[in-house]
């Protein structure tokens, strides 16, 4: 069990920057997921800490002491990989033992600790199988076993559940939450999907062409989005954002997307003086989560003609997939619309996100902060 | 009434035969005919060139033949029985046994030892480079190579006691000297094929997921008990593969010991016989003395030696090697 810290980490493969400078604090006994896009550079930021990899630049430091410089076999990290990786040639037994063998402790101990963890994860009956003969979720529990076996300092998943079916992947994902609050050993899970880093995560970290995006709880992502690239990724369906200008008009201000400058709607006077405020007279874009619309508000709202094109019943909800002069939109209600047949959407001001023209947050009950102009 | 078609069909089969019961036979016909079309030009090759003189050989080991006359006549075991009464013969097969027995672990431990050498590099460019010059050997013929190292074996001037002499090591008499004549050999040989089964065992490494490396890396492996435990057993049936093949060739050698020991000029297999293994010998008692049936007699000697090895390699192979 360790804290882990990353200083100034990045990686540059011949030409190419997969991972810009890094700083990265994750406290002992954390469950921290790392998601993002294929390609994004998550899964190097894992490999860098396992000592897969090499660091370009910077510190990875274990509890404090510098690791960065310690090859892999003796950083004592269990990492969990998407394909399994288990050794094909060895039993389930040996599979498990062989780390323990490393670190020459006797015999009867490793059998001791095998057995009590394939216990745990409920694969003693597999102890003599190879895993040839095994299926994919008994493969992925293997891996986890060899890797928990050794009491790692740090526990390392790269999409553990990529390849298995949802059914077995939500099971899992509780399992696996639950071997972490069992044993409080400090977790890096990384993952393409949004809905396995929100729902195990302590804290989540959003990460981007090699860049990290936002570090937070899984509300305060889901609430507070730092980018529009964070706020999309999030969500299912994802937020819509629509992009035009903050106009005067009349005596307050007025929002004109670009699709429909037509339909100007007025900003509600609280949100028009935060406006002022921040000197917005230009381009932004504002979005909404599809659960958001109302049928009928009291409170002001930005009031929009949706057209529904689509609608998918899910039993529970729709999802309805639609568009506004053009402009695709998605929501979630419990009413079904009629089809073709356009309605008024109304979402309530203060559920709106705003962000800037380079797709920042724009935060309103943050305290006044000049821009610089690019 | 919808029922009707699919109905008739069993019911009045006498009707029907001719198309529905013969339709896929004669497609299938179809499909075989241009199959063995298409593998018929390189069967004709197979058999009047390999398996015709083989069946040939196999007769003709029975009787004494004469090239010039072609007359045979049936003298059942008795080329045989001459075979097992001449030194030469007895000298070949121990010359063979220790050619083999020395080369092929030598060549297999070298080539693993240059492809874990030349793992880390398999992405680099520099790795490719390196690949190439230990591969490059192998595409050069081996009358033209063993030419060239017949200089360098040359006892007065060559370049191999000139690296003798930097290492303070007396000089050697190699292809000369009774003793280090097939040793020479092995020398060339090795140098020649090593190139092959280092690619060979370069593939079989590739194909030893990486991920599974990793993992026993952080599970804290390396060195000898990575090896050990890991590459080794998922080699396995590379390692198979190519024991197998370096058994076949090496047993089959003949171009390196003809030229390095003599050639054209007379005296290959040479000095004193220490250089003349199994297929020099048919060759020589073949098509220098005319003894055609003595020669087919130990051909299929051979043949049922390299066989027998590839059996007993093929049981150990069943029972030790892990495939996946």
């Amino acid at each position: 069990m360790a804290s882990i810290e990353l200083r100034n980490v990045s990686k540059v493969f011949g030409s190419q920057r997969v991972l810009s400078p890094t700083q990265l604090d994750i406290s002992n006994g954390e469950f921290f997921t790392v998601v993002g896009p294929s390609g994004s550079g998550k899964s190097t930021l894992l490999r860098l800490i396992a000592g897969l990899e090499v660091p370009s630049t910077g510190e990875i430091l274990f509890d404090k002491e510098r690791v960065d410089n310690k090859p892999a076999y003796s950083r004592n990290v269990g990492m969990v990989f998407q394909n399994y990786a288990i050794y094909p040639h060895m039993t389930i037994y040996q599979n498990m033992s062989f780390g323990l063998e490393s670190q020459k402790i006797p015999k009867t101990q490793i059998s001791q600790k095998v057995k009590e963890i394939a216990k745990l994860l409920e694969i003693d009956h597999l102890l003599t199988k190879r895993p040839g003969q095994l299926s994919g979720g008994q493969k992925q529990r293997v891996a986890l076993g060899r890797a928990l076996v050794r009491r790692p300092r740090v526990f390392l998943m790269d999409e553990p559940l990529s390849n298995l079916d949802t059914q077995l992947r939500e099971r899992m994902r509780k399992e696996i939450r639950i071997l972490h609050d069992t044993f409080q050993i400090t977790t890096i899970y990384v993952t393409h999907d949004q809905t396995e880093a929100m729902t195990m995560a302590d804290r989540i970290c959003v990460v981007d062409s090699g860049e990290i995006q936002q570090i937070g709880t899984p509300e305060e992502i889901y609430q507070h989005p730092a980018n529009i690239f964070v706020a999309k990724f999030f969500g299912s369906p994802a937020m819509n954002v629509i992009s035009g200008r903050v106009i005067p008009f009349k005596d307050t201000l007025a929002f004109q997307p670009d699709h429909d400058p037509g339909h100007l709607s007025p900003l509600p006077s609280d949100v028009a003086a935060h406006c002022r405020e921040r000197g917005l007279d230009g381009p932004v874009h504002l979005g909404f989560r599809p659960e958001t619309t109302k049928g009928q508000n009291n409170t002001p709202s930005w009031d929009i003609p949706f057209l529904p094109v689509t609608i998918e019943a899910l039993g529970s909800h729709y999802q309805i997939h639609g568009e506004w002069s053009g402009q695709p939109l998605s929501i979630s209600t419990t009413t079904r619309p009629g089809e073709r047949k356009i309605v008024n959407l109304i979402i309530p001001w203060p559920e709106v996100h705003w962000f800037y023209d380079d797709g920042l947050r724009i935060d309103f009950s943050a305290p006044v902060r000049v821009r610089q102009e690019a | 009434m919808a029922q009707a078609p699919s109905r008739s069909l069993v019911q009045n089969p006498a009707q029907d035969i001719s198309s529905s019961r013969l339709a896929p036979w004669r497609a299938r016909l179809k499909t075989s005919m241009l199959g063995y079309g298409l593998i018929l030009p390189s069967l004709l090759v197979f058999l009047t060139f390999f398996y015709g003189p083989a069946i040939f050989l196999a007769y003709i080991a029975f009787f004494h033949w004469n090239i010039f006359t072609q007359a045979s006549t049936f003298v059942g075991f008795e080329n045989f029985v001459t075979l097992f009464h001449q030194p030469v013969f007895w000298q070949a097969l121990l010359n063979t046994a220790y050619y083999v027995i020395v080369l092929v672990p030598a060549t297999a431990l070298l080539a693993l030892g240059l492809a874990l050498l030349l793992r880390e590099g398999l992405s680099h460019r520099r790795g490719g480079i390196s690949r190439a010059f230990i591969f490059l050997p192998h595409v050069t013929p081996v009358v033209a190579t063993s030419i060239i190292w017949v200089w360098i074996f040359n006892p007065q001037f060559g370049l191999a006691n000139t690296v003798l002499h930097f290492f303070h090591i007396p000089a050697l008499n190699w292809l000369e000297s009774v003793h280090w004549a097939l040793p020479s050999v092995m020398i060339y040989t090795l140098w020649h094929s090593v190139g092959l089964y280092t690619v060979l065992f370069l593939a079989g490494l590739a194909s030893i997921p990486r991920s599974v490396i990793e993992a026993a890396t952080t599970d804290g492996a390396r060195g000898w008990r990575m090896f050990k435990r890991v590459f080794w057993p998922l080699l396995g049936p590379i390692t198979f593969f190519v024991l197998v093949l370096a058994s076949i060739n090496t047993m089959q050698t003949f171009s390196q010991i003809y030229t390095l020991t003599g050639g054209p000029h007379g005296g290959a297999g040479g000095p004193a016989f220490s250089t003349t293994t199994d297929s020099l010998l048919i060759y020589q008692t073949a098509f220098l003395y005319l003894h055609f049936s003595l020669a087919s007699a130990m051909s299929i000697i051979l043949f049922i030696l390299i066989m027998t090895l590839t059996l007993i390699q093929k049981w150990v192979a069943d029972r030790f090697v892990f495939y996946r």
